[in-house]
């Protein structure tokens, strides 16, 4: 098994050259592709499952799938965080069509992590965390995936449409569909999550 | 008034997510680590020498058993199970044919006896013949 040293820079080796050594047996390239691809992988997962645990799941599965795939990956295929997400959500849209029915973990999902906010503070952006991921929930899950991938992940609406096997025009549906639906959602709630004050 | 009351709800959905977007949640150490024993043992079992008596038609992670190479061009081992049955069949029929089925060997066999049309001609004298 080779041991190639450390590439400092990011850019120097692209996600699907790092794929490319993986499957030549580097060690490197799996941290490195650990490192860059599954913290937001996770992330994602947290936001559209609701739920820490089952989040983990999917992510070390997705990443699980990553590691299986390197051996037949054509570069210039696609990118390969794209195709990363694409799994996951596939995976997370499994999840919740078989627990379709059951309770939502939304008591898991993490407090934020402002390092000095007052307490006052950090209830009401607690509050607000709460809030957005509950309104979240209440979307239908395609709808939550088009959203948490627009506005929390940033990525634009054609990879969104790659991501999610649809056209650019239905991310766009979705998006505003989810947008207005959450707006609504959270209208209630201004004075509780300490717009009143702004 | 109301644009106001929905551009000031997008506005305020506008800063949730910013938040969302600022405490992104951590992964998990256990996690990172167990993906990364994932990945280690994958890399092993693909490094790994296979056992004797396959062949491997390449090097690194491109090998494949000559099994796997005549599994793959026929269609698996369903589809060689098939392609096995149909030749047992076809030399059954050719050993022992059904009433409905020509005898191929017996109309050889006929051929020789009755239908040498050859049999007669001298091929020298047809090449006198031409000659002539």
């Amino acid at each position: 098994m080779s041991q190639s040293a450390p590439i400092p820079c990011d850019e120097v080796v692209g996600d699907d050259a790092l794929l490319v050594l993986f499957a030549n047996g580097d060690r490197w390239a799996a941290q490195e592709l650990t490192r860059r691809l599954a913290p937001r992988t996770f992330a994602v997962a947290v936001r559209v499952l609701g739920d820490r645990a089952e989040a983990e799941d999917v992510t070390q599965e997705a990443m699980m799938r990553l590691w299986k795939m390197a051996p037949d990956w054509q570069q210039g295929q696609a990118q390969v965080s794209s195709w990363l997400y694409r799994v996951a959500m596939n995976l997370c849209l499994d999840r919740k069509r078989r627990s379709r029915g059951g309770t939502v973990g939304l008591d898991q999902v993490p407090d934020p992590q402002d390092p000095k906010p007052g307490v006052l503070e950090q209830i009401q952006q607690s509050a607000r965390w709460d809030a957005l991921q509950a309104g979240l929930m209440r979307l239908p899950d395609r709808q939550r995936q088009a959203v948490v991938l627009r506005h929390i992940e940033e990525l634009s609406n054609p990879e969104i449409a790659v991501i999610m096997d649809i056209s650019v025009e239905a991310v766009e549906s979705l998006t505003a569909r989810g947008k207005r639906a959450l707006a609504q959602a959270l209208a209630g709630q201004r004075e509780a999550l300490g717009y009143g004050d702004d | 008034m109301a644009m106001t009351e929905r551009d000031k709800a997008n506005d305020e959905l506008e800063t949730l997510f910013a938040q969302a977007r600022a405490q992104r949640p951590g992964i998990p150490d256990g996690l990172t680590d167990r993906i990364l024993a994932d990945a280690l043992a994958f890399q092993e079992a693909q490094t790994a020498p296979k056992p004797a008596g396959e062949t491997h038609t390449g090097s690194g992670t491109d090998r494949v058993g000559i099994r796997g190479v005549f599994g793959s061009v026929f269609g698996g081992w369903p589809a060689l199970g098939g392609m096995v049955a149909a030749a047992l069949v076809g030399v059954w029929i050719g050993a022992a044919p059904p009433a409905f089925v020509p005898d191929a060997a017996q109309i050889l066999s006929e051929a020789d006896a009755d239908l040498d049309v050859f049999d007669a001609i001298d091929l020298a004298s047809l090449l006198t013949e031409d000659t002539q």
